[in-house]
């Protein structure tokens, strides 16, 4: 349930500041990619891994859409830079995950069956609110950040905060918090009724008790917890205590009333929408430090319009890499360069070679430069993309009845449809259903329509003739390490067998011989 | 008050609590089968399961260190002495126990049903809490300052009247006979929360004075005290005024409840301690009457290597079969090996076991089953019985018996003593005794204490024939006759024809692997 204190404009195009897009960069559309390029890719996992929790979901569009113009990905580059210092990041943490309790609170309306409930859950998010605004303000004074888009925040909070309407606010939070904190009650309960009384004294019976049995306990000695009633929702009983505390303390439960009505709403819109669009690069972040462990490393790549040259090293598949975090693989980094006059790369070679993951990192480094983020690798240069179209096998549907190869040249022609200067291509096994000499025909085809189009890309074959077809194709070969680490030898040591020594066999297999035994017990 | 000092038996170790809870390990149940110890432990429980149990796991854990034994043969010195005062404490430690029991308790957690329940505990160990004081002050200063004096002791300085006091204080006090009476701060929401409970008023005060009526009347103020009724005994309401009180109780109850635990733990610990010496104190009674000796042994270090005894014998058979025992004596100090041939029927095992279980029970701190012992302590007694049920297994037999040996030889160490009964039976004699041969040599050299009963000629003899220092070799006992004594004495293996080419084989092979 939102609570209702902004008139939050959902992930929006509302006035203002965006740390997500630089002002008046809507002069080209951007391209929104499809989802089956995320697929193929294995993208779709890296983004639901990056938006885990559930209030993220409205950045995910930010996640489909590429960004044209270098100038809108130096404007996230240099956010992502801001964040790399560590105090500034946790700060502006602490501040987007403040914002975003606050949309779980109770929304507090005049007619709640339980007002002096809601009114106090109002007053402790307006609380919150106001300590969140003053940290970040603090921290923002602290570190000032240099980017364009927390340099305007920066700029922002500063003269909000010296706002008359956030001073009161921020002064009848404290007065009203200290006042509430200040009311004790005590209570005397019988079964159907209670008598309610101002209290001063508190000491706690329990303390008496533990006093008397003191020579019994042992430092040692296993806690026994009674059961906690939790509360959630106030019951009748308790709101008419509440109604009999606030009678002795009328002033205090006035003025909560005249908080409520004075600052019905306090967030203020601006720095609500950068709680939330901030959390783009924070959650970004986050997910590429959980890959640290593993020795990889995410780094901002140079992007250009005018260069289709590519040097990336120590590139590597993100979502492979994630997947074998947890059994602490090794994940192997390949460099990709495609020089001048290079255009597609040709890879061949052994089955379980990396092949697929190969092409895989290539759409990712591709995808994930287009959307101003670090990208997968040690350094990185690369042409700004503006579509990654990709062919991968698809499980055959039955629904469809051209058969596989047919179903695949439908796909082809689409991916070949929208095939421009500035796409980035994908290809993984086409053809793989058809004979070869006509798959070498297919491929050599493609392959002279990507070149005619001037893209840019990297295609997985099984027909070596493909890697010799052109100049601008540079050939990539996949090789197995022959000292393949997973396989293990067993020494065998070969031994005549002789009856007599059957139980001194026996032995020997437990460890019984003199010998053994007595390097077992030699400690 | 502060008061000094925390109930503790410490009966059994000076400075720790031993884990009575826990069961006999593993090992520990393979001892008490190979040992035969079943007719000691029933004649020490005399008809109590709990003795029963206690005994077996304190006597399968034997202390290694000379103090914490002697401690031990300290109290135990004084509950022979005393068996009165022992029994007397142990029962009421059950007693009190089994009133425990009666009160239900379950998995009751709700903060009011604890208090509820706990007020009926703690009058419990309140009763038994000044018995225990009425015991105490009837006898601390007569049964001397080792353990069980020493806890009295402690009973009497810390159970003092005061405390009593408190104690029926908090049974009273915890009825809420006014009413509960908490405190509380405004939480989330301005929901109630820090809640505490007022300690109860002695007597129930007045609500509402005339005069504060009259004053609020005449002031048109609010009064001091408001009251909310639940609107027709409102079911909900009911309840959420029992969630109130159980909320402004939780303290309270965690006080209670921990209170009761510790007191539990107490009465357990103290129940278990004295179990064992009340069990030490029974058996003493049946072996007196049966006329078999018994003596306080003396421990001696471990590297001392002492192993002497007169009259040692197999406590076990002898309640077994009702009857004075015959008794062995031995002197084995120095000895690292002994080994025990000669006929069947003549008492070897018998022998093997006397010899353990009055190593068991000397480091129990227990009296020991002969006119004399005294031994060094070992860091682990081990057995090794061929177990004639064993030889149905899927593996082979040799398979299964080393795999057996080899799972206990895992544990060993140092100063560790190996009891075998009849190893290497399940294969041949010739390469029987090759292994026996092996694994003993291995053994002694890595300063295992180890002693043998065997058929294995060939490795008896080999074993004679090396001469070492180190080795005893007894023998059953046989009368020219024929006629067994069911004595072990010294005497050497028979020879065999094979047993020198064996021994030589083996060491040979010995030094051979050695020097490659």
């Amino acid at each position: 349930m939102p609570i209702d204190v902004s008139h939050r404009t959902e992930g929006a195009q509302g006035g203002g500041p965006s740390v997500l897009r630089r002002p008046g960069a809507d002069t080209h559309p951007d391209a929104t990619a499809p989802d089956t390029c995320r697929i193929d890719l294995h993208l779709d996992q890296v983004i639901d891994a990056v938006l885990v929790d559930d209030d993220l979901d409205g950045l995910r569009p930010h996640f489909h859409t590429l960004l044209r113009d270098p100038d809108d990905v130096a404007y996230r580059h240099e956010v992502f830079r801001d964040l790399a210092d560590a105090d500034l990041r946790d700060a502006i943490a602490a501040f987007a995950r403040s914002l975003g309790r606050l949309r779980t609170r109770g929304r507090w309306t005049p007619r709640s069956r339980r007002p002096r409930r809601s009114q106090r859950l109002h007053l402790d998010a307006a609380s919150l609110y106001c300590s969140a605004v003053l940290a970040l303000a603090g921290a923002l004074e602290r570190r000032p950040p240099t980017s364009r888009a927390l340099r305007a925040v920066a700029d922002h909070m500063h003269e909000y905060v010296a706002s008359q309407a956030f001073r009161t606010l921020d002064d009848d939070v404290r007065t009203l918090v200290r006042d509430l904190d200040a009311v004790a009650y005590a209570l005397t309960i019988h079964e159907d009724r209670v008598h309610v009384r101002r209290a001063s004294d508190r000491h706690d019976y329990g303390e008496d008790i533990e006093r008397t049995f003191r020579p019994f306990r042992r430092a040692d000695a296993p806690e026994a917890l009674p059961e906690r009633i939790e509360v959630t929702e106030m019951s009748e009983a308790e709101a008419a205590v509440l109604d009999l505390v606030a009678r002795q303390h009328p002033a205090t439960f006035a003025a909560l009333e005249r908080f409520v009505e004075t600052h019905a709403t306090f967030v203020e819109p601006l720095l609500d929408r950068f709680a939330h669009e901030v959390r783009f690069f924070l959650a970004y972040l986050e997910y590429t430090q959980r890959l640290a462990p593993l020795g990889l490393t995410f780094c901002l790549p140079t992007v250009s319009t005018a260069d289709k040259r590519v040097e990336a090293l120590g590139v590597f598949d993100v979502a492979l890499a994630d997947s074998l975090r947890e059994d602490a693989g090794t994940v192997v980094c390949n460099d990709v360069r495609l020089d001048a006059g290079e255009r597609v790369l040709v890879v061949t070679g052994a089955n379980q070679g990396g092949k697929s993951t190969f092409a895989r990192a290539f759409g990712q480094l591709h995808y994930l430069a287009a959307l101003g983020c670090p990208v997968p690798a040690r350094s990185a240069r690369l042409p700004l993309c503006d579509a990654v179209l990709t062919h991968f096998e698809r499980d055959e549907d039955l629904r469809t009845l051209q058969g596989r190869l047919g179903e695949e040249l439908v796909r082809l022609g689409d991916l070949l449809e929208r095939l421009g200067p500035r796409s980035v291509v994908v290809m993984n096994e086409a053809f793989a259903s058809t004979a070869t000499d006509d798959a070498l025909a297919l491929g050599r085809a493609t392959l002279a329509r990507i070149l005619a189009a001037d893209a840019i890309g990297v295609i997985v074959t099984f027909t070596d003739e493909l890697a010799s077809t052109d100049r601008r194709a540079a050939s990539v070969v996949a090789t197995v390490d022959p000292s393949d680490p997973s396989r293990r030898t067993f020494r065998i040591e070969r031994r005549a067998a002789d009856g007599r020594a059957h139980a001194l066999a026996i032995a020997q297999a437990h460890g019984l011989t003199y010998e053994a035994l007595r390097r077992r017990l030699t400690p | 008050m502060q008061r000094v000092g925390i109930v503790r038996p410490r009966l059994l170790l000076a400075d720790a609590d031993v884990d009575l809870q826990a069961p006999a390990s593993h090992e520990g149940r393979g001892l008490n089968q190979d040992l035969a110890l079943e007719p000691l432990l029933r004649a020490m429980g005399a008809g109590n399961p709990t003795i029963e149990r206690i005994a077996e796991r304190v006597i399968l854990d034997p202390l290694t260190d000379e103090g914490a034994i002697a401690h031990r043969q300290a109290v135990l010195r004084t509950c022979l002495a005393h068996p009165d005062v022992v029994r007397a404490l142990f029962d009421l430690t059950e007693r009190t126990l089994e009133r425990r029991r009666r009160v239900y308790w379950g998995l009751v957690r709700r903060a009011d049903a604890i208090v509820h329940h706990g007020i009926e505990l703690i009058r419990v160990y309140h009763h038994a809490l000044r018995e225990m004081r009425a015991l105490a002050d009837a006898h601390a200063g007569a049964i001397g300052p080792d353990g069980l004096g020493a806890f009295l002791e402690r009973v009497r300085h810390t159970v003092d009247d005061a405390l009593l006091d408190e104690m029926a204080g908090h049974v009273k006090g915890l009825r809420f006979r006014a009413g509960v009476r908490v405190s509380a701060r405004l939480g989330v929401g301005n929901a109630g929360a820090d809640y505490r409970l007022e300690p109860p008023a002695a007597r129930r005060a007045p609500l509402r004075t005339t005069l504060d009526m009259l004053w609020s009347a005449l002031t048109r103020r609010e009064p001091a005290v408001l009251t909310y009724r639940v609107p027709n005994h409102f079911d909900a309401g009911v309840r959420a005024l029992a969630d109130l009180k159980a909320r402004g109780l939780e303290r309270t109850a965690h006080a209670v409840a921990e209170a009761c635990n510790d007191l539990l733990w107490l009465f357990r610990q103290l129940h278990g301690e004295l179990a064992f010496y009340v069990g030490c104190v029974n058996l003493a009674e049946s072996l007196d009457a049966l006329g078999a000796p018994r003596c306080e042994p003396s421990p001696h270090p471990v590297a001392a290597q002492v192993r002497r005894a007169r009259g040692l014998y197999d406590p076990s058979l002898a309640l077994t079969l009702g009857a004075a025992p015959v008794g062995n004596d031995v002197d084995a100090d120095g000895k690292d090996l002994i080994l025990v041939t000669g006929a069947n029927q003549g008492g070897k095992t018998t022998f093997l076991r006397g010899l353990g279980t009055a190593q068991l029970m000397l480091q129990a701190g227990m009296f020991a089953p002969a006119q004399a012992f005294e031994a060094s302590v070992t860091t682990g007694l081990f057995t090794h019985f061929t177990r004639r049920e064993d030889t149905a297994m899927r593996r082979g037999k040799l398979d299964e018996e080393l795999a057996r040996l080899s799972a206990t030889l895992d544990r060993v160490g140092p100063q560790a003593t190996l009891l075998c009964n009849e190893s290497f039976a399940s294969t041949n004699e010739r390469e029987g005794s090759e292994l026996a041969l092996g694994v003993v040599r291995a053994l002694t050299e890595s300063k295992v204490r180890v002693v043998f009963v065997t058929h294995l000629s060939g490795f008896a003899s080999a074993c004679a024939a090396a001469g070492r220092a180190g080795t005893l070799s007894l023998r059953a006992q046989r009368r020219e006759s024929g006629e067994r004594t069911f004595r072990i004495v010294e005497g050497a293996p028979e020879r065999t024809a094979h047993a020198v080419d064996l021994y030589r084989d083996v060491i040979e092979r010995g030094a051979r692997a050695k020097a490659s």
